[in-house]
């Protein structure tokens, strides 16, 4: 079980990275650590800065879809049908409900 | 006429039919993505909407392929979207997000690049289902047109994955095609629905413009003959021609090797070009700098005709006819000129398909008609000059000038004869001529 709102959004990441693309989770990794030199726990520490090196990997697009199936992931691993919109407020509920 | 001109008025008269489908289908280099962005750059230019999806390149590197061919797409009308390829799981994600897009931006245009790796990873059932339902329904409705892109392995003969062809409206196949030492681009249209296609068959090339296809020159361009001549840059051959050779006339300059036809051609296009008339020298046979050695020991200054001389050394073993056609056209429609030299019918007849290059010889006539160019072309002869080849050239030819030698003595006597002066009261006798530091010189015995 995990219980921590920062290791949730890492499996998180995980999960979504995988659904979309089996090898996008180490390429992504691996950017993060080069680029910005953090995990994907950037994703929960700064959600805006996350997505700025994920757009730089993928293009602003890929970077939209990513985030919307870490979204999709977040919901169900909080079992909420909330209208999530983007990352920085599926953190903010996060931090709220863990 | 421009190449997306010439693909909507007379490949597909009218263009795509509106809320349509396209497959573009070819191996990897046949340009579909030059094609597709060509007609997005047209479409553009009609103040229309373009939503391209890419998922074989980033926004930088397709731009930046683009500008290569001078197009700057304007902002407010062209939408890149960039998306990666996905699993089954992913897949309804992503369909929602091009759905988002494309009702947002609502374009008149949408191009896949490429549905082949929009669908790398998932089954051909939810292909078919995307396509005719998601993006069918969304063009139909909007009267849009979608392109969508489909690679196609190197050799393999069926289309896509077999499904895509079954639910689009059109189909296009770009296909390198193998004649002889080279390979030629070819575009087919199998499938058009509510479009008559007559010519379902079309050579093309990429030039710096994008794509240009092949388009035989009309016919009935040129109902009435020049009158004008221009000098052949020997005044003594002028006289034999009386009065030089007609615009728009093809002179074929026949010989042996070292008879010094390259060397005629240098004197025609040199003295044009120092007469202030724009002249075109290519050589498929040596470098531009060989041929500029050649002046300089007869005397001539390029530096003096520089703005009225053009050079251009060409290798026909990597073009078709049909591309070095397109290459001479767009020598001449830049320079614009009034004399041409074409060294040698032989170097691209070594390299050609036959009949292809008789055809290209014809269309080549057909534009020096329109033109009012002077043309002349060389042509070696092996054996005794008499013998004249059975080319298409020859017979194609307004004027024949023959060269030969013979040995007297101890001493080789170079000939000219005007075989054939089409309109000319020419002369009937044989010549002797040499070649000497200050010209070409011909005797009356």
């Amino acid at each position: 079980m995990i219980g921590n709102p920062e290791d949730m959004m890492v499996e998180a990441v995980k999960r979504a990275t995988k659904r979309a693309n089996p090898a996008l989770e180490k390429l992504l990794e691996v950017h993060l650590r080069l680029n910005a030199n953090s995990g994907f726990e950037l994703a929960y520490r700064d959600p805006k800065r996350f997505k700025d090196f994920v757009n730089r990997l993928f293009g602003e697009y890929s970077g939209r879809l990513l985030e919307m199936l870490i979204v999709d992931e977040i919901k169900r691993m909080l079992e909420i049908g909330e209208d999530l919109e983007n990352l920085e407020k599926a953190v903010e509920i996060l931090r709220m409900i863990v | 006429m421009k190449s997306i001109e010439f693909l909507f008025n007379r490949i597909i008269p009218k263009g795509f039919p509106s809320g349509s489908m396209i497959l573009i289908v070819g191996e990897p280099g046949t340009g579909k993505t030059i094609l597709t962005s060509a007609i997005a750059n047209y479409e553009l230019e009609r103040g229309r909407r373009i939503l391209f999806i890419s998922l074989n390149e980033p926004k930088e590197d397709y731009m930046r392929t683009i500008e290569r061919f001078g197009w700057r797409f304007n902002k407010s009308r062209f939408r890149f979207v960039d998306l990666f390829a996905v699993g089954r799981e992913a897949f309804d994600a992503q369909i929602r997000l091009i759905i988002e897009e494309f009702a947002m931006f609502n374009p008149d245009l949408v191009i896949i690049d490429s549905i082949t790796a929009l669908t790398s990873l998932i089954d051909p059932e939810f292909v078919r289902s995307f396509l005719h339902a998601s993006l069918g329904s969304m063009i139909k409705k909007r009267g849009a047109i979608a392109l969508l892109i489909a690679e196609k392995p190197i050799g393999k003969e069926e289309i896509g994955f077999g499904v895509e062809e079954f639910v689009v409206d059109g189909v296009i196949v770009l296909r390198f095609v193998k004649y002889g030492e080279h390979y030629r681009r070819v575009l087919e249209i199998p499938k058009m629905r509510r479009r008559r296609i007559e010519k379902p068959h079309y050579e093309y090339t990429i030039t710096n413009d994008g794509i240009e296809f092949f388009e035989i020159p009309i016919l009935e361009s040129v109902e009435e003959a020049w009158t004008e001549k221009v000098t052949t840059g020997i005044s003594r051959l002028d006289e034999m021609m009386d009065g030089g050779v007609y615009r728009g006339s093809i002179t074929v300059i026949a010989g042996n090797t070292g008879t010094g036809k390259t060397t005629f051609g240098i004197y025609f296009t040199y003295s044009n070009a120092l007469r202030g008339k724009k002249s075109v020298f290519v050589t498929f046979e040596e470098s531009v700098e060989s041929i500029l050695r050649a002046m300089r020991s007869y005397g001539m200054e390029f530096d003096g005709v520089r703005d009225n001389m053009i050079i251009v050394s060409l290798i026909p073993e990597s073009e078709s006819p049909i591309n070095v056609f397109v290459k001479l056209k767009d020598i001449v429609e830049k320079e614009n000129p009034i004399a041409m030299f074409i060294d040698s019918y032989n170097s691209l007849e070594g390299n050609m398909d036959e009949n292809e290059l008789s055809k290209m010889i014809r269309y080549l006539q057909l534009m020096v008609r329109e033109k009012g160019i002077a043309t002349m072309i060389s042509l070696n002869v092996d054996g005794r000059v008499k013998e004249l080849p059975q080319t298409g050239l020859s017979t194609l030819a307004d004027n024949i000038i023959l060269l030969s030698y013979d040995f007297e003595g101890d001493e080789m006597v170079r000939k000219i004869l005007i075989l054939k002066s089409r309109a000319s009261n020419h002369s009937k006798r044989i010549y002797r001529f040499e070649i000497t530091p200050s010209g070409v010189e011909i005797y009356d015995r």
